[in-house]
């Protein structure tokens, strides 16, 4: 950042200022730069950020607790269980949004919010702050966060953001809207901001701000902006932009579009607030946790209030949206992965507390005596359906914030009460210790939809598409070696899921536009966390590894830094490409000794083509992709590294859409090792954050952010003591043969009843998604039988 | 011992394939080390486990440095064995970190320059296979931030020229008759399939024709890093991608508009001039590498077995000799790849257009006829890139011919029937005013080609006729010679099929010339190349490229 004149520190303030919740300040401080260079951890801040208890020199973390072996998803109509482990005890009413929601905005009488979705063509509800209803929805377009109400309550202006136009409503006293315009814009439109005569529309992908005069409907004059314009205020005579994508604030003159000032900012500012008296601009930076303060008379940067939650400033609270209390006096600042709205003290920064809020929350509004707050994830997924609602909460002024901050703690620690002790080092025992970590993640399915046959754990068959007679490797290896079925897929869909498995977070940026298709994720900057993804940790530490096919994540630096660790060989993201013969090649590889600490295996082809003619059969492919895996660990436990090696498999994400009795997002996960508890089904609540706090306690590697950081490591799954010394002695030394190709390759006929349906599906318009490709399998696999009904969203 | 050639030439494709242990071997043909596809039990560790990156650069058995200036000329085997040790196990960059540990203590050695220059193009050929498959993997991402996203396809592109260049700087660094590079074997996989394996004596030949691949693929990439590629660059990629099964005239249009947007296919505004200026020195190179490397291979005496050699076919041909193609067995996987020797077989007018290619490239006036020499050249290259698989990545089963089930001459005779274009290419006036791409095609208005045909009554609603795709009349359809655009240009005399376009430079920048004798045109029926005219470039189209049109039908 430049023109700083303050640094970050932490500070234990006493006594600050009530504000208009009634709320006392916590004892978390704001940031006064250049006051001092460190920032020292406050009494009481591991409960805030649910870290994970003290390390046990010898490794003894006890039995899981009883809320370990709860099932994920929903508790009731007010709370849920997240992937993650977290709870969700939204406080306030409720209000759900049946779609992913966006944008918020409020009448001026604050009588009525109006809400912008992107998933569906629902693209706009108005909802009833009184009776807490949506009262009138309006449809035939999709919507970013790109909604604003004008001053006068006339008009309520909302940025189609793939039509690429602004639509205008007329606004009735009841708050009922009336189509009064379409104005035609450019690109992928963002955020909208207006007084009574004139909206200025945010264009993402054009870089363009349009001022639109209301009156004629036209466009009056265009600015230029920086990369992804994200949102927008007026204030005075000049309109202040965030752009998010090379993480600065312009500061442009309205009334001849120049650029007045460029500041630099954190990564990824996002939603800006002005105080009314137009001193101060508030700038919460998404990737890197903190708020940034700028003076609007000498355009600098001038304070940083720090919101990471985590003693050690690990990242992953995501501040994304940012709300102003009428006296000014009180920031609200929505923590999207941490599910809750921080009260921070306008001037100083110090916490004052937090509320809980649905999951992953993205816009805050405020008036004197009433917060809303907009989650994008509502509740969660449920058996049959992953993608989630989003709710809408309004929440009374002033709060007990007290007992709600308590509850949002408590939410958050929920995974790290998971065991009673800690340790600093998995995998270790005397002078032995496991040195190398496989990681096989193949793609998008829940655990019901493979191993749902599989007997002694929680399955459901009735949900099982590919099933021991596709998968006989997978299945075996789940009995011999260690099996989840209780182990969550934290994304919904292969853009986020990617991320997840490279850096055990998803970005706020890739979150919010999945919908549209349009990031290039784990590519582009944006894209990408400002904590190391798994690739860039290894290489900071000294552990050395191998990445076969994961382009998220590495692309950037591919032909840099991360050139040497790659296999030209092995195909990037290809499903063309049969998993047997990459499995080939790996184990060419590692019959020549390139075995290194860590090693990522991308295995694609369970994903399928669904029944698309001239592709293989998704059975054909599920079966490749099973046969692969069971050839690596085939081979793995016939080599000398097997007594010093754990493979885990995992799946990127679960979004094959063809649910799972417990929750839609549990998917599959395995630990096969020598170390293992031979046959073990683990029913411990674990996720991918779980994952890799195991993978680096194992590999004697810090955590990455703060997801990994709070997640409970899979410590149950550990046997006493290393392996035997030889196979006489230890039977898990015993080499896995690994089973026949269960499925013979073969092509999908075009005369196949579920061709032109398969065919149909946007294979090219949503690269990821494929919404659709459940409802295909379903019927490939299951004919004419119904789904259960507590699955029924497969048919959707 | 065998003798093979590189696939990086390019150029040596076979006619008459030789299976393994064939009789032109000296000694039948069988391996003498093993490949590294073999049962993986059978190749796992027994004793020390190398676990560390293979980022290590540092060699693992290298010398430590002279201790002092007299201690006499260093010694580089051991890094020079370790990267022959790496070729054999098919890791090139491993190789290529080896040679250069070795070119840093001894970088006049010949073995570790060629060692380099033949790691460096077998790395790199490998990685440019696989960015391009990456290519073919994306999908349409809606809306992108083209123009960021263009400045880094340019830049990851640029920087594969560069290491491209290093490898063809080395060869180029090199004498001919210094080069005697024996290795057990070396390999390219394309993905994750064996194509080529190379076993015996490189020599100054095989340096030639490592020039000639080099130069081949840097010149093409030189085009397309001189590009501007700030446009719709994704949406292009998936339409061109997509379109090779699908591509009606509208589809045409639309990826010509695309391709002509006014941000696209310029002279990227730093790179541009320099690296388009460039691919004229690589391309013009080519040819009479080529020729150098089979005589140097004619002249050639030597007993040892030889990566390729030069047979005398008789009737004044010679018979290049490459192998081997390395082909795994589907139905045995596990198996080492069989290997089958190639043989490409030129006559003098082939090695004639070859090296008059190059001079073409440097002299301009010095026209290369498609049908006489455009196209021998074109087929050598088609044949050899389909049969090493390389046009995989680029078409995948798209081709409506296995042109890797034919040999060269049925490749030639192919394209002489499907695409007898009337045309000639000037390089030299080509280069000498480098613009970019985008003035090679046709004008677009609204998104579609600026066209019309001469059949009225066949047309549609749409305005396009009922031939293959809308993109000619109708074989029933009645032609009319008709005026074109608007009366702009008379009836020229020549009732076409074929769609009448409209273009900013007929000459494509001085690139064509054309020859139209024979079609009983008034005014065109004297033979000799001229210089074509909108009417000139229709009518060579229309000649042209009928055949393959009605080869889509």
């Amino acid at each position: 950042m430049q023109n700083t004149k303050w640094v970050l520190v932490w500070a234990v303030l006493v006594g600050c200022a009530t504000g208009p919740d009634g709320a006392e300040p916590e004892s978390r401080a704001s940031a006064l730069r250049d006051a001092a260079p460190s920032r020292p951890p406050q009494a009481g801040e591991g409960a805030d950020a649910a870290a994970p208890p003290a390390p046990d020199a010898a490794c003894a973390p006890g039995a899981p607790t009883d809320e370990a072996y709860a099932p994920g998803g929903r508790i009731d109509d007010r709370s849920a269980i997240l992937p993650g482990g977290r709870r969700v005890t939204p406080a306030g009413a409720l209000v759900p949004i049946p779609d992913a929601a966006m944008g918020v905005a409020l009448s001026p009488d604050g009588r009525h919010a109006y809400v912008t979705s992107d998933a569906t063509n629902e693209a706009l509800r108005v909802v009833d702050l009184e009776t807490a209803e949506v009262t009138q929805t309006l449809t035939g377009f999709r919507a970013f966060r790109g909604v604003a109400v004008t001053p006068d309550g006339a008009r309520v202006l909302v940025a189609a953001g793939r039509e690429g136009d602004l639509r205008v409503f007329d606004r009735a006293a009841d708050g009922q809207l009336t189509p009064a315009a379409v104005v035609p814009l450019e690109g992928y439109l963002g955020a909208v901001a207006a007084d009574d005569t004139t909206a200025y529309v945010a264009s993402n992908t054009a870089s363009l701000v349009f001022a639109v005069d209301l009156a004629t409907s036209t466009v009056r004059q265009t600015y230029e902006t920086g990369n992804y314009p994200y949102d927008l205020v007026i204030s005075g005579d000049r309109l202040f932009v965030s752009n998010f994508a090379e993480d600065t604030v312009q500061v442009v003159a309205l009334a001849d579009g120049a650029t007045l000032a460029t500041l630099e900012t954190a990564k990824g500012p996002s939603g800006l607030v002005a105080d009314p008296g137009g001193a101060r601009l508030y700038v919460p930076c998404v990737d890197e946790d903190v708020v940034e303060v700028v003076d609007t008379g000498t355009l600098e940067v001038v304070g940083s209030f720090d919101l990471s939650h985590h003693p050690e400033g690990l990242l992953a609270a995501s501040p994304n949206d940012v709300a102003l209390s009428p006296d000014a006096r009180t920031l609200y600042v929505v923590q999207a992965d941490l599910n809750q709205v921080d009260l921070i003290d306008a001037d100083t920064g110090a916490v004052r507390g937090s509320l809980p809020t649905a999951w992953y929350p993205v816009g805050v509004q405020a008036d004197d005596d009433r917060l809303v707050v907009l989650s994008l994830k509502g509740l969660g997924a449920t058996p049959g359906r992953l993608d989630p609602d989003g709710m809408l909460q309004v929440v009374p002024l002033p709060a007990d914030v007290p007992a709600l901050t308590a509850q949002v703690r408590d939410n958050n620690a929920r995974p790290s009460r998971f065991y009673a002790h800690g340790c600093a080092r998995l995998g270790a025992a005397g002078p032995e210790k496991i040195e190398h970590v496989v990681l096989i993640v193949r793609e998008n399915k829940t655990y019901d939809m493979v191993l749902g046959d599989l007997e002694g754990a929680n399955g459901d068959p009735a949900l099982t598409l590919f099933g021991e007679d596709v998968t006989p490797n997978l299945h075996a290896l789940a009995r011999r070696y260690v099996n989840f079925d209780n182990f969550y897929s934290n994304p919904e869909e292969s853009l986020q899921g990617h991320l997840w498995t490279t850096q055990a977070d998803c970005g706020d940026f890739v979150e919010k536009l999945r919908y549209s298709q349009l990031p290039l994720a784990g590519y582009e900057h944006a894209s990408l966390a400002a904590s190391p993804n798994i690739f860039q940790h290894c290489l900071n530490h000294g552990v050395s590894f191998r990445n076969y096919g994961e382009v998220v994540s590495f692309g950037p630096e591919l032909l840099g830094r991360m050139r040497d660790f790659i296999d030209p060989k092995y195909p990037f993201f290809n499903m063309d490409v049969r998993d047997e013969d990459k499995a080939r090649e790996v184990i060419r590889e590692w019959g020549r000794g390139i075995f290194p600490n860590f090693i990522y295996i991308s295995l694609p082809n369970d994903h399928t083509y669904g029944a698309r003619p001239g592709k293989p059969t998704p059975e054909s492919m599920v079966a490749d992709n099973d046969r692969a895996t069971g050839m690596l660990v085939d081979w793995i436990s016939r080599s000398p590294y097997w007594r010093r090696t754990i493979v885990f498999i995992i799946e990127d994400d679960p979004q094959s859409h063809a649910g799972d009795h417990v929750d839609a997002h549990r998917s599959i996960a395995l630990a096969i090792s020598p170390w293992v508890k031979p046959g073990y089904v683990s029913s411990v609540h674990y996720d991918i954050a779980s994952l890799y706090r195991t993978i680096e306690l194992i590999l004697g590697l810090p955590p990455m952010n703060k997801n990994d950081a709070n997640a409970a490591p899979m410590y149950d799954i550990f046997r006493e003591g290393p392996p035997g010394p030889d196979v006489a002695q230890d039977a898990a030394l015993t080499p896995f043969e690994a089973l026949p190709l269960a499925v013979p390759h073969a092509i999908t006929p075009a005369d196949h009843p579920m061709a032109a349906e398969s065919e149909a599906l946007p294979w090219r318009e949503d690269v990821d998604g494929v919404p659709g490709l459940g409802r295909v399998l379903w019927k490939v696999r299951k004919g004419d039988v119904a789904p259960p009904p507590y699955a029924k969203g497969i048919d959707e | 011992m065998r003798r093979l050639a590189l696939l990086l030439a390019l150029a040596g494709c076979a006619d008459d394939a030789v299976t393994r242990g064939a009789d032109w071997m000296p000694d039948g043909g069988a391996p003498d080390v093993a490949v590294p596809d073999a049962a993986p039990d059978a190749r796992a560790p027994d004793a020390a486990i190398p676990d560390a990156a293979p980022s290590d650069a540092a060699p693992r058995d290298a010398a430590p440095p002279d201790a002092a200036p007299d201690a006499g000329p260093p010694d580089c085997t051991a890094e020079i064995d370790r990267g022959r040790e790496e070729l054999a196990y098919a890791a090139p960059h491993e190789a290529l970190k080896a040679f250069e540990a070795a070119l840093a203590r001894c970088p006049d050695d010949p073995d570790a320059l060629f060692g380099a220059a033949l790691a460096g193009a077998l790395d790199n050929v490998e990685l440019t296979y696989m960015l391009f498959s990456v290519i073919g993997a994306v999908g349409n991402l809606a809306i992108t931030r083209d123009e960021a996203l263009a400045e880094d396809v340019h830049g990851e592109l640029m920087r594969l020229r560069a290491e491209l260049q290093r490898a063809l700087d080395r060869a180029n660094a090199l004498d001919p008759d210094d080069v005697d590079f024996e290795v057990d074997a070396a390999w390219l996989y394309l993905g994750v399939e064996p194509r080529v394996v190379y076993r015996g004596v490189f020599d100054g030949g095989d340096l030639h024709l490592v020039r000639a691949g080099l130069g081949m693929i840097l010149g093409l990439l030189d085009v397309m890093c001189a590009q501007d590629l700030a446009g719709p660059l994704l949406d292009t990629v998936n339409d061109l991608r997509d379109g090779f099964s699908g591509l009606d005239f509208a589809g045409i249009g639309g990826l010509v508009a695309r391709l002509t947007d006014d941000r696209f296919l310029g002279l990227h505004p730093v790179d541009g001039a320099r690296v388009f200026a460039e691919s004229r020195a690589h391309l013009g190179a080519v040819g009479r590498e080529f020729v150098s490397a089979i005589e140097w291979m004619r002249a050639e005496d030597d007993p040892r077995p030889q990566v390729s050699r030069v047979q005398d076919a008789g009737a004044g041909r010679v018979r290049l000799v490459v192998a081997s193609l390395a082909h795994r067995d589907p139905d045995a996987p596990d198996e080492p790849p069989a290997e089958s020797p190639f043989v490409a077989t030129f006559d003098g007018a082939a090695l004639a257009a070859l090296a008059h290619a190059s001079l073409a490239f440097e002299t301009p006036g010095e026209l290369v006829p498609w049908r006489t020499e455009a196209i021998p050249v074109l087929a050598t290259v088609l044949q050899a890139g389909a049969k090493f698989g390389a046009l995989d990545a680029f078409l995948g089963d798209a081709l409506p011919v296995d042109l890797g089930a034919l040999d060269r001459p049925a490749i030639e005779a192919l394209l002489g029937q499907l695409m007898p274009l009337p045309i000639a290419l000037d390089f030299s006036a080509f280069y000498d005013d480098p613009t970019g791409l985008r003035f090679v095609l046709p004008r677009t208005a609204g998104g579609a080609l600026v066209a019309e045909w001469e059949c009225p009554a066949d047309l549609d609603e749409r305005g396009l006729p009922s031939g293959t795709r809308g993109i000619v009349c109708g074989g029933d359809a009645v032609l009319t010679d008709a005026a074109h655009f608007e009366g702009a240009l008379p009836p020229d005399g020549l009732a076409s099929s074929f769609p009448y376009l409209a273009w900013d430079d007929p000459t494509w920048n001085g690139l064509l010339w054309v020859d139209l004798s024979g079609l009983g045109v008034p005014g065109w029926d004297a033979p000799g190349w001229r210089r074509p005219d909108l009417f000139a470039l229709d009518a060579a189209l229309s000649v042209g490229l009928s055949p393959l049109l009605g080869l889509l039908d």
